[in-house]
């Protein structure tokens, strides 16, 4: 994620001893901290999240991976709840759930000592329901300890499965998590996969990420591809269009392109946009519209 | 709903349940903790979620708070060398000395105001923890 650089922490050297000074807490302490605050804070609102990816996965992923943020998937039924419980406890919304990716699926928030977290209300690329998912996922947890506190994570094999989708939209780091996840799996372990794969209807970001079809949708990996292959606008425009089953969605992804992100234009300026940031942004958007009409795609 | 993995095909998971006095320590006072990379402790205490930087050995900062002088947070063994050895007169014996001698070897980041909520939260749990006797221990040594 791209840090705007008002939520950069400061940074500070250390004093002498027997003065409060300050000191520079590298990102990867902060991090690993975090998510026992972010557990206690959401545990104390009586709100289930399972941490994901990062630090949480530290048993799956190569032990020199780092992270950036904290991710959690939270109790569908209390989304907004878990926000409320995260502002109250010193974290800033940066972005919404409706803001943070075409899915939807997360909301972004910062803390001044600590960093970046992503709430997710739900995990991109299963068509089951969300609430389904996250009972089941739920069901099967066990415990990471991170920072010596016990957070509750996805059983190995979800979480394989959650990076392995994850990986479908990562165009940095996406296809060496996938091999190294999936090298040393059993084949029993693997046909395990793949029966959460169909009964959870994640065929689409599987065929992208790991090249295995197990009855992909064709108009939904086109998605997928574009957003793997980072796209530009207009190409991923025209793939959105063409999933698009209804004119009713096709309407949505349209207004979608041409509305202007506010998030996401502070965060990629790094301040608050001005009028002529918002004109630019919407010649760029409006430009990628009406490149997918002249191609007729 | 199939696809639920069999005990024999899910890898060795994790499980949870270090007993080492940094692990109680911390389960019982809502702090988190981990060693960065210069091997120095961070701490921070979620009541007052400021990290801080404990520029002390990992067993010295255990000998203070847990009052175990050979506990570590990994239950590795202490080297015979301390560096919370002080001479006669100079210990800290009350609780608030106690305290400001633990502050004292620390760094943290954030301005006054945010020091002033480190020293509570860390006094809020330096007093639980001679509610339990493990401080005292450690002052009347």
């Amino acid at each position: 994620m791209n840090t705007p650089a008002e939520h950069t922490p400061e940074p500070a050297s250390p004093g002498a001893p027997g003065t409060s000074a300050k000191a520079e807490v590298d990102l990867e302490t902060r991090i690993r901290l975090s998510h026992g605050l972010v557990d206690h804070t959401l545990q104390q609102a009586g709100i289930r999240a399972l941490h994901v990816k990062g630090y949480a996965a530290a048993t799956i992923f190569p032990p020199e991976r780092s992270s950036s943020d904290v991710d959690v998937v939270v109790d569908p039924t209390r989304t907004d709840a878990a926000l409320d419980a995260l502002q109250n406890a010193g974290w800033e919304l940066v972005t919404g759930y409706d803001e943070g990716s075409i899915f939807r699926h997360a909301a972004t928030l910062w803390h001044a000592h600590l960093g970046y977290v992503d709430v997710h209300r739900h995990l991109p690329g299963f068509r089951a329901r969300p609430a389904e998912v996250f009972e089941a996922l739920w069901d099967r947890r066990t415990v990471v300890d991170v920072a010596h506190w016990p957070c509750p994570v996805a059983a190995p094999l979800d979480h394989v499965l959650i990076i392995v989708l994850h990986a479908a939209r990562n165009p940095s780091r996406g296809k060496q998590d996938v091999d190294h996840v999936l090298s040393g799996l059993t084949g029993a372990q693997r046909a395990t996969l793949q029966r959460s794969v169909r009964d959870w209807g994640a065929e689409d970001p599987w065929l992208v990420a790991t090249g295995e079809d197990l009855g992909a949708d064709p108009s939904q990996v086109r998605v997928w591809q574009a957003v793997h292959d980072d796209a530009d606008r207009a190409t991923l425009l025209s793939a959105r269009l063409h999933a698009a089953r209804t004119p009713a969605r096709k309407l949505r992804v349209l207004a979608a392109a041409v509305v202007v992100n506010r998030a996401h234009l502070h965060m990629a300026l790094g301040r608050a946009p001005r009028r002529r940031d918002y004109l630019r942004e919407y010649r760029r958007r409006i430009a990628a519209v009406a490149t997918h009409v002249r191609e007729g795609s | 709903m199939t696809g639920k993995p069999t005990e024999d095909a899910v890898p060795a998971a994790p499980t949870h349940g270090s007993t080492s006095p940094g692990d109680r320590w911390a389960a019982a006072h809502h702090v988190s903790w981990t060693r960065t990379a210069t091997g120095t402790v961070a701490v921070l205490h979620f009541a007052h979620p400021v990290p801080h930087v404990l520029n002390e050995p990992a067993a010295t900062v255990w000998e203070l708070l847990a009052g175990d002088q050979d506990a570590d947070p990994d239950g590795s063994t202490r080297t015979e060398t301390s560096q919370n050895d002080e001479e006669p007169g100079t210990r800290p014996r009350t609780l608030d000395e106690l305290a400001e001698g633990f502050l004292s070897r620390t760094s943290f980041i954030g301005s006054a105001p945010e020091a002033d909520e480190l020293r509570a939260g860390l006094l809020h749990v330096l007093h639980q923890l001679e509610l339990t006797g493990v401080v005292r221990r450690t002052a009347d040594r």
